[in-house]
């Protein structure tokens, strides 16, 4: 009997450790959520802007003008750009992003790895092309990182060695709900900006010092911008993603260990009862 | 004098929005200034002071290049980075200043000379507006 309420004890001692872990793991992924939220908000604006004006341009200037980042390779490698996370216990978050890489990335593509544990899965699981230059973005959010990692993309790209960009990312609906996206970069897809409200004199936009030079200028930075919004928004589904299934593991510990606290009282009891009922026998044979 | 409506905005987020009676702005082809029912025009900015006017007060800035857009009455400065006298930092650009310069009095690849000039320019007009005020 008292061993059954020593093993109990044991358990509970653990599970109560092992609570205070992921309570802990719980406030910072709070707090860390809020941090990036926050940057996130600032953000959307900047973005959507860049992304409003560079498809108001690109509609306006019409399909004359000649840009190397318009137009479409026919050799080179498909490039993507995965975001995943550095550290472990954040739900679902990397294996979803993993499902959307196998249905979307084939063997041989080049892929610019963001994050650890992505980098890990596809040097054991998959035979593509690893580039680890950039694997620490999602926690330093360097934007100084993503103009030189921009550079180098569209220098690939002008200089043909790739033909596409992608970048698949996780995308923060609201705190409980973040679903996987892939998304073309380059060649700009043009119908993909198009915005109806288009008007007679808009069309005689003026470009200075000409359209290729202003698209020559804008893309990259729209590119940026877009690259910048993704990121931030991926590290802000992680950070809700590892808060939401600390809350659940805080919880299912909490329950555990009011189970067990009932199964120890019990048998605690049982032990207490046994052991009148054993003085009372002796008592009653003398 | 009639007011046109403009929006700066930078990656930390909007930065102003307000109505403006002129807009005086260096692009990639020198300085212009913008009126209201401007034609639409785009354009590149660079890293130099900028400053617009309200009823006879001028505000000035310094960006750290970016892009314009002339809308219809309404103008978009997509900026990298904008300052108001007041947030710059003195002491930390005349340190960027310094090492600019001695960056390249010794330069040591290609890639880094480029860098340092832009570095210079950005602490140079830092400098400048500041001294506006």
């Amino acid at each position: 009997m008292a061993g059954q309420m020593q093993a109990i004890k044991r358990r509970m001692k653990s599970i109560d450790s092992t609570m205070k872990i992921t309570k802990a793991m719980q406030l910072v992924a709070s707090s860390k959520l809020m941090k990036t939220r926050k940057r996130l908000d600032e953000m959307k604006p900047y973005y959507t802007q860049v992304k409003d004006t560079c498809a108001e341009i690109l509609e306006y200037s019409g399909k004359s003008v000649y840009s190397p980042y318009l137009k479409v390779n026919e050799e080179g490698k498909d490039a993507y750009i995965v975001i995943t996370s550095s550290l472990g216990l954040c739900g679902g978050y990397n294996a979803n992003v993993y499902k959307m890489l196998n249905e979307e990335v084939k063997d041989g593509d080049l892929v610019y790895m963001i994050g650890n544990k992505g980098y890990a899965y596809c040097k054991n699981h998959r035979n593509v092309e690893l580039n680890t230059q950039w694997i620490d973005l999602n926690s330093t959010l360097e934007f100084k990182d993503i103009v030189r990692m921009t550079n180098h993309l569209l220098d690939e790209y002008v200089a043909k060695n790739i033909k596409s960009i992608h970048i698949i990312y996780t995308e923060f609906v609201n705190n409980i709900t973040f679903t996987p996206r892939n998304v073309k970069l380059l060649p700009v897809d043009q119908s993909d900006l198009r915005n109806e409200k288009s008007t007679e004199l808009r069309k005689q936009t003026l470009f200075e010092p000409s359209p290729e030079e202003v698209l020559g200028s804008l893309i990259p930075m729209y590119l940026q911008a877009v690259i910048y919004g993704y990121l931030v928004e991926s590290v802000t589904s992680e950070n809700a993603s590892r808060r939401a299934s600390m809350e659940n593991a805080t919880d299912n510990a909490q329950e555990l260990t009011d189970e067990l606290r009932l199964k120890y009282n019990q048998a605690r009891q049982t032990a207490i009862t046994n052991e009148v009922s054993e003085i009372v026998a002796g008592a009653n044979v003398e | 004098m009639s007011k046109f409506h403009l929006k700066i905005v930078t990656p930390k987020g909007t930065y102003r929005e307000v109505d403006v009676d002129i807009l005086n702005i260096k692009t990639t082809d020198g300085y212009i200034g913008v009126l209201a029912h401007h034609i639409p025009l785009a354009s590149g900015v660079d890293i130099s002071e900028m400053n617009y006017k309200i009823d006879g007060q001028t505000y000035e800035f310094a960006i750290a290049g970016g892009f314009l857009y002339v809308g219809e009455n309404e103008v978009t400065v997509i900026g990298n980075a904008v300052e108001s006298p007041e947030e710059i930092d003195l002491q930390r650009a005349k340190e960027a200043e310094k090492r600019a310069q001695s960056r390249l009095e010794h330069p040591t690849d290609d890639l880094d000379i480029k860098r340092a000039e832009i570095a210079l320019k950005k602490a140079l007009v830092r400098i400048n507006v500041k001294g506006l005020k």
